[in-house]
């Protein structure tokens, strides 16, 4: 392996201890390459999410013991770096490591529901006391739940969450719990009287109770058919239950287990009054019409009229594609002097329509559009038709009471890769080329939908945004993901499929793409669209064949096995919390995830290496000089052979603080190439109105904000937030701290030009995430330009560059250092795809301007 | 050929299967999927696939033993190696056996579509030529 340092002349440590830093260094190099590699990772497994990839189980293991092994080598290589300094971090390393082969093994993540009791970050798990894994609020159910909390609770707590919608109060008593009270005993007295006393705490003024207990597969869907009681009072509420788990499995000695059953689960709901109620199923015939959304809907009780109840069923079937227009409907008779949910009769002139009469309808737009809206987002989730069961309160609002997938199947698919699979209706290539209005872009999310075009900045408010149409944007913004719940499909011309938005797209199976060229001149607001996630196309009209294969479609379904291993394991991997160094949780037991130790280690290895003359006084290391700049650049540069000429009388400086450096005693080729690029006149003035160079670097770790002049004082210093050169004379491995992120840059500049190499890292930054995307595809562009081989992942970009002349080589050095400068300042002018155009030019220009000038 | 490719697949797991399916389906082609390679040798001598498409480690008959019987069996098929154990070797020795094509997992659908789409452009190139194995003969492991 190349080493960077030289024994000849400078500063150095006495050569016995020379290995040892040198050593030290490669642990800091690792650290940085393992983390890359990592990070790329992680984004591979966030992409399978979506669908884009055909994976199989072999790759979730083989992806988590790259990663495994990766952190592993991250915290050997920064207790190598700090003489053990976190041994901590093997704790947390072991118990992540853990709960991902536990996860592997078909385990679950920690507050399933599963009786293993409290620990998981909801409000569920989080609550004290034995049996808070046992009953919960259904708000509080998380997806990740489902299996033992049931579909059902799941499916409503995220309709609720993401999609705007009202859900009915419930407590949700899981299979671990519905197999307590099965069994009986002290757990099940203790359990009694907490269900008791939470129910009627919810229930307020409420005295009696639905209960509906269901057999639940182990995926948490039902395996049977469900049992309901009505008008149950409090205290009875438990001996009720126990009748119910009985009745559903049908055999009192063996509670929770009957057929394919793996469980049982339970819902408990007040009895609120509602005016009238029914079930709504996400794809029914009716009639003529083969695919719509049915809504059914009768009076909760009576038919509005004193007289004795009649059982009257309004049907309404509409479009499944937004708007959701309603395509027929069934209207039964109705007294005149019936009373209506909106208090007319139906005798009394319409409002919406002019010279007509209300009629007797139940249900009035855009009462059943909204219901449309809730049922194919609840169809996304559940990645197959499902049926709402739904109330209106007295003031005329919609509660979602229940959900459950449809037997109903859009297109009839065989389970296990068998072959009985009819062919979908119809085929892509079925459609006619004139339908198509784009194509490209990478797929996100897999699904097909059909909806109005809606067009989104990141100004749009959700309550803008009409629930279930396509949403057309510029760049794939995180700013939208408020957004995405309210969406059946998204499109836009920029963004990465490893963004934030990628992830919230996914999380909540939104199809989209990002990347289709031009669509937003394509796609007029209003038009009705049809997105083939997959196939990454946007279509003229909603066409009915693709739409109709969804549930047969390639998508990686929600209860497929690989599916939920995948999304477990993200969770304990991908999340990046621990992003404040300053922090008071920014230690070992802070790390929640893998990421978390990745960043982590980072931080520490840079402030190990800056203070490793104080922390580790015995290996004599070289002390770290603040570069005097005439840039507000806080920069530390340690001298690993030859990088630095002191002048006389600053050599073997005993103690104090590191002292300052002149540039003019810098001798490392490739920093002086990067610094000339970074204070080139030229890549501050070009549009001087905008920000001011002290403006920029502000978010690269000048902490004290005094060092410009380098005279400021040295009260309140400290090393984290600095950057660090590690610099000998023909090598440069540079860390500028951008945001929460590092730049990296590694090159070796030799008179050899088959020695030479650089390696350029750029992520993250303190621009906000869509400015901070546009400006990775910027650096991307430049990079390509300079003859870098480029990767870009998210809001990371990595180049490689090798054997180059030294001329050469030096002028893509000092191009770095200008992109820096330059990315630094435009970072929040890009507003939009034609200034990162203009950036790209203008940047171009600059570099072919011989007349800039250096500063000082 | 006929007029819609006949596509066998065979992965042991069955996820690859389930996805594969539709996907190719939706493509407008005709598909069987096999989870066991019993199942899939015992099709490959009932059916004139033009195209089979195959894990390599599975329990039984392995990846490589399909793809010889295949080459033996339908020598105009085109054969499509998928594996999460990619390795030089194991391409090496696809291809000596006949594979037209290998592909690592995990991979994009749209990279094993372009893939049989490549395949179907040959076939029909041969078949118009009149190509008896509609260029299967052709050396296609260099």
């Amino acid at each position: 392996m190349w080493w960077p340092f030289s024994a000849r002349g400078g500063a150095h440590p006495p050569a016995d201890t020379r290995w040892r830093i040198r050593a030290l260094f490669q642990n800091f190099r690792r650290i940085l390459a393992c983390n890359t590699q990592a990070l790329e990772r992680m984004a591979e497994m966030d992409q399978a999410l979506g669908g884009a990839y055909i994976f199989d189980r072999a790759f979730l293991e083989a992806s988590v013991h790259e990663l495994a092994r990766l952190v592993h080598h991250v915290v050997y290589n920064l207790n190598a770096l700090t003489g053990n300094g976190y041994v901590a971090l093997y704790d947390r390393y072991e118990e992540l490591r853990g709960a991902l082969g536990g996860v592997l093994a078909g385990g679950m993540l920690a507050g399933g529901m599963d009786g293993t009791g409290p620990g998981s970050d909801t409000d569920a798990g989080a609550a004290a006391g034995g049996l808070a894994d046992l009953v919960a609020d259904v708000r509080d159910v998380d997806w990740e739940q489902e299996p033992t909390a049931g579909f059902e609770a799941a499916c409503l707590a995220r309709l609720a969450r993401h999609h705007g919608a009202r859900i009915a109060d419930a407590l949700v008593v899981g299979t671990a719990g519905c197999a307590v009270l099965a069994d009986g005993g002290a757990n099940a007295d203790a359990m009694e009287r907490d269900l008791r006393d939470r129910a009627v705490r919810m229930g307020g003024d409420i005295a009696s109770f639905t209960l509906r207990a269901c057999p639940v597969d182990e995926t948490g869907r039902p395996a049977g058919p469900e049992t309901e009681r009505t008008g149950v009072a409090p205290d009875m509420l438990s001996h009720a239950l126990r009748d119910m788990l009985r009745d559903v499995t049908g055999d009192a000695d063996a509670p929770g287990t009957t057929g394919s059953a793996h469980g049982v689960v339970a819902l408990i709901q007040p009895e609120s009054p509602l005016s009238v109620s029914g079930w709504l199923h996400s794809h029914a015939p009716m009639g003529p019409v083969r695919h719509a959304v049915l809504v059914e809907a009768r009076f909760a009780s009576g038919d509005g009229t004193k007289h004795a109840p009649r059982v009257s069923t309004d049907r309404y079937a509409l479009s499944r594609v937004h708007p959701f227009d309603l395509l027929c409907c069934e209207i039964p008779q109705r007294a005149a002097s019936a009373t209506l949910p909106d208090g007319r009769e139906p005798l009394a002139p319409s409002d919406a329509l002019r010279g007509l009469l209300r009629g007797s309808a139940l249900l009035e737009p855009p009462f059943p559009q909204g219901l449309a809206g809730l049922a194919m987002a609840a169809e996304r989730l559940a990645g197959q038709p499902v049926e709402l069961r739904w109330g209106m309160d007295p003031e005329g609002r919609c509660v979602l009471l229940g959900v459950r997938p449809s037997t109903v199947r859009l297109a009839e698919d065989a389970p296990d890769g068998s072959d009985d699979t009819p062919a979908p209706d119809a085929s892509a290539d079925d459609v006619p080329a004139m339908h198509v209005l784009r194509r490209g872009g990478q797929t996100v999310q897999m699904g097909v939908a059909a909806g109005g075009v809606v067009r989104l900045t990141e100004a749009t408010r959700p309550e803008d945004c009409p629930l279930g149409g396509i949403g057309v944007a510029r760049a794939a913004s995180p700013n939208l993901a408020p957004l995405l719940g309210r969406l059946a499909g998204l499109v836009t011309e920029f963004g990465t499929t490893a963004g934030h938005l990628a992830t919230v797209a996914r999380e909540l199976r939104v199809p989209a793409v990002f990347g289709m060229p031009g669509v937003r001149d394509a796609a007029n607001p209003g038009d009705i669209v049809t997105l083939d996630a997959g196939g990454t196309t946007l279509y003229r009209g909603a066409v009915e064949g693709l739409l109709h294969t969804t549930d047969a479609d390639e998508d990686l379904h929600p209860a497929a096995p690989e599916y939920r291993t995948l999304r477990r394991l993200l969770r304990l991997v991908a999340p990046l919390d621990l992003v404040d160094p300053d922090a008071p949780d920014f230690s070992p037991a802070g790390c929640r995830t893998y990421h978390d130790i990745l960043h982590f280690c980072h931080e520490m290895s840079v402030e190990a290496l800056i203070n490793l003359r104080d922390t580790r006084p015995e290996l004599a290391a070289p002390r770290v000089h603040r570069v005097r700049l005439d840039l507000p650049l806080d920069l530390r540069l340690l001298d690993v052979g030859d990088g630095v000429a002191l002048p006389p009388g600053m050599a073997g400086e005993p103690t104090g603080r590191d002292p300052w450096l002149d540039l003019s005693a810098v001798r490392s080729a490739p920093l002086l190439a990067f610094l000339d690029g970074l204070r080139a006149e030229g890549a501050w003035s070009h549009r001087p109105a905008r920000l001011r160079a002290g403006d920029i670097l502000s978010g690269m770790g000048d902490a004290s904000g005094t060092a410009a002049n380098g005279a400021g004082p040295d009260a309140g210093w400290a090393a984290t937030g600095a950057n660090l050169a590690i610099a000998g004379r023909d090598y440069l491995n540079l860390t500028l701290r951008l945001g929460y992120h590092f730049t990296v840059l590694d090159v070796l500049l030799h008179d050899n030009p088959n020695r030479n190499h650089a390696y350029f890292r750029f992520a993250g930054g303190m621009a906000d995430p869509a400015r901070r995307v546009r400006r990775a595809h910027l650096v991307r562009n430049v990079l390509e330009e300079l003859g870098f081989a480029v990767r870009m992942r998210g809001d990371m970009v990595t180049g490689r560059l090798r054997a180059m002349e030294h001329a050469a080589l030096r002028d893509i050095v000092a191009a770095l250092g200008m992109l820096t400068a330059f990315t630094r300042q435009v970072d929040t002018t890009l507003n939009d795809d034609a200034d990162m155009v203009r950036a790209a030019t203008e940047f171009r220009l600059l570099r072919e301007n011989p007349q800039r000038q250096a500063r000082g | 050929m006929p007029s819609r490719l006949r596509i066998l697949v065979l992965d042991d797991e069955p996820i690859v299967c389930k996805r594969l399916k539709p996907a190719f389906q939706k493509a407008g082609y005709e598909v069987e999927t096999c989870t066991d390679s019993a199942t899939a040798l015992q099709r490959i001598e009932e059916t004139a696939f033009d195209v089979v498409v195959t894990d390599l480690k599975m329990e039984g008959a392995d990846g490589l033993q399909v793809v010889e019987r295949t080459h033996q069996v339908l020598p105009r098929a085109r054969i499509v190696v998928i594996t999460g154990f990619a390795t030089l070797d194991t391409a090496k020795e696809s291809f000596r056996k006949g594979a037209f094509d290998f592909v690592a997992k995990p991979f994009k659908l749209g990279d094993i579509l372009d893939c049989v789409r490549r395949i179907e452009a040959e076939l029909r190139e041969g078949a118009e030529r009149g190509d008896a194995d509609g260029g299967a003969g052709k050396d296609t492991s260099s």
